[in-house]
């Protein structure tokens, strides 16, 4: 990672400095001194077809991460992975969620949930679109970022970044990651209706999102490798456990999905 | 390392406009990786951070459109001068495009004919400090290869980037080959058939088939441009849903390339 050239020609900085006094002059008289650094955060779902849940963003310093690829999922990760859940509900029974364990953390500055540009609302993300959100924290530290949101057509499956540095970004600078798929490993991929959380979502089924039992083929994160659909074609192929989950799963062709899966850009905005 | 499993890393400036110092001249090659799908009509262009050649998540323009469903960069090229008059295009086979005149397969096989090697591109304006490289996938409805706004370095030496396979979110993916070579159109009316832009007779290729009923009748609820799903395909050569093979016309890329990729980029900067 490099910054871009740093050859600033006199007129930019004379722009630069107009801009700044137009902005000092329409400021917030309450507003406390030095301002706050905000950055601005975006999300685009770069699959076809595979819903993203809202998305949940968390500024910290170092020493927090919300999941280590090849290690064990927290339940909070497998909450957010198998039934797209960031934080406890009013109604909720005793457990942990992302957004409010990363509450709890001496490491984490702010939390929040990413929404619509237009209408301010929470959102989860269809195929191709995006969500945004502003985050507005105290200046001067070596602040990283956490982003992660639950794909709500596998078993499992969740993306976005965990403990990236964004302190070394300048005002003006933006930073563009493309994030991998991720198989929790805490729930087989069955890519039944009964499972996958998605067809509760929008197809009325009973689907159960998470669930606390683990019987993934191994209890450990990885990238995710993609799923098995009713449309897939099998060839003369006489693996009989392929065969069954062929027929066992609910998705299609437009769930499929290959790595990246989604674009996040990072703005310092001040 | 920290930022592990993240595809690609670019920091910039959307604010300030830095700039390269002094003109700078590029060694651009690229290798198709895929078993089975020549791509063409390779636009290469440095632009300014402002000026990107296509944006993952939003819909493809009509150059675009032509160019992934059609295979011709002459919209997209012409489009690009218009919008930044400044940017330095270039056409496979014809520097300084606008004047496309010679259009190459990149494809498998002969004579190394999967490798395009481009000397002395010549960045001609400071503010270029993007690179965009796209070009057709052949046999598929609208997919394109796609490198998007990497930052060009500033050390002289050999960069590696991936170009990854995106849908232009622009046609159904139903697979099939023009039927008759009778019924070929050429653009702009090429971008409303819904075939894939080529007939049997285009690529020589054993395992076309003929007669599909169509793979994905579904392309009108995500409009935007997304990763490519990757081919459905099926097992049959006549008939069955697709007149792609369900293994021979898959793309996977491996690490350290993510899973879309299908082409490698080598840029020398002298």
């Amino acid at each position: 990672m490099r910054r871009e050239a740093r050859f600033v020609t006199t007129s930019t900085w004379l722009a630069m400095a107009l801009l700044l006094a137009v902005l000092g002059g329409c400021g917030n008289q309450d507003e406390v001194y030095p301002p706050n650094t905000v950055y601005r955060v975006t999300m685009v779902n770069l699959t076809y077809n595979q819903y993203f849940a809202p998305v949940g963003v968390i500024v910290h310093t170092g020493g927090y991460q919300a999941w280590t690829l090849g290690a064990e999922a927290e339940e909070q990760i497998e909450r957010l992975a198998e039934g797209g859940q960031l934080a406890q509900a009013a109604d909720s029974e005793p457990g942990k969620w992302l957004l409010t364990e990363a509450g709890k953390d001496p490491a984490v500055v702010l939390t929040k949930v990413m929404v619509d540009t237009s209408s301010g609302q929470a959102i989860g993300l269809l195929g191709g679109r995006q969500a945004q959100v502003s985050l507005s924290v105290p200046p001067g530290q070596d602040y990283r970022l956490t982003v992660a949101t639950g794909m709500m057509f596998t078993n499992d499956g969740f993306t976005g970044v965990t403990d990236v540095s964004i302190g070394q970004l300048g005002i003006g600078e933006s930073l563009i990651l493309y994030t991998n798929a991720y198989d929790a490993g805490t729930e087989a991929n069955t890519e039944t209706e009964l499972t996958v959380y998605g067809f509760a979502l929008f197809n009325e089924k009973e689907a159960i999102g998470y669930d606390p039992a683990r019987d993934d083929a191994h209890d450990y994160i990885t990238l995710h490798a993609g799923v098995i659909t009713h449309d897939e074609p099998l060839g003369d192929s006489s693996d009989q456990d392929l065969e069954e989950l062929r027929d066992g799963s609910g998705l299609n062709e437009t769930h499929r999905f290959l790595q990246p899966v989604a674009k996040i850009i990072v703005e310092r905005v001040s | 390392m920290r930022l592990r499993g993240l595809v690609t890393i670019c920091v910039g400036m959307w604010f300030t406009m830095g700039g390269l110092a002094q003109a700078v001249s590029l060694t651009i090659k690229i290798t198709n990786t895929t078993v089975a799908h020549p791509l063409r009509e390779l636009l290469i262009v440095a632009h300014a951070v402002n000026h990107p050649l296509f944006v993952s998540g939003n819909a493809a323009p009509d150059g675009l459109e032509e160019l992934a469903e059609c295979g011709k960069q002459g919209a997209l090229a012409a489009e690009m001068l218009s919008d930044d008059p400044k940017a330095d295009v270039w056409g496979v086979n014809s520097y300084r495009a606008g004047v496309v005149s010679y259009p190459k397969l990149l494809e498998l096989g002969v004579d190394n004919d999967n490798l395009v090697s481009l000397p002395g591109l010549v960045v001609t304006n400071g503010a270029n400090t993007r690179l965009s490289i796209v070009g057709r996938i052949m046999l598929t409805n609208d997919g394109f290869a796609g490198l998007e706004a990497a930052l060009i370095p500033l050390e002289p030496g050999t960069y590696t980037f991936y170009m990854l396979a995106y849908d232009a979110g622009t046609e159904a993916n139903n697979e099939l080959l023009i039927p008759d070579p009778d019924l070929r159109q050429t653009p702009p009316a090429c971008v409303n058939d819904p075939y894939m832009a080529e007939t049997k007779g285009d690529v020589t290729d054993d395992y076309l088939g003929d007669n599909g009923i169509g793979a994905s009748g579904q392309e009108g609820s995500n409009p935007f441009i997304t990763i490519h799903r990757g081919v459905l395909g099926d097992t049959t050569r006549d008939g069955g849903k697709s007149d792609l093979d369900y293994i021979h016309h898959r793309w996977h890329g491996a690490e350290p390339a993510p899973s879309s990729a299908v082409a490698t980029v080598k840029v020398t900067v002298q």
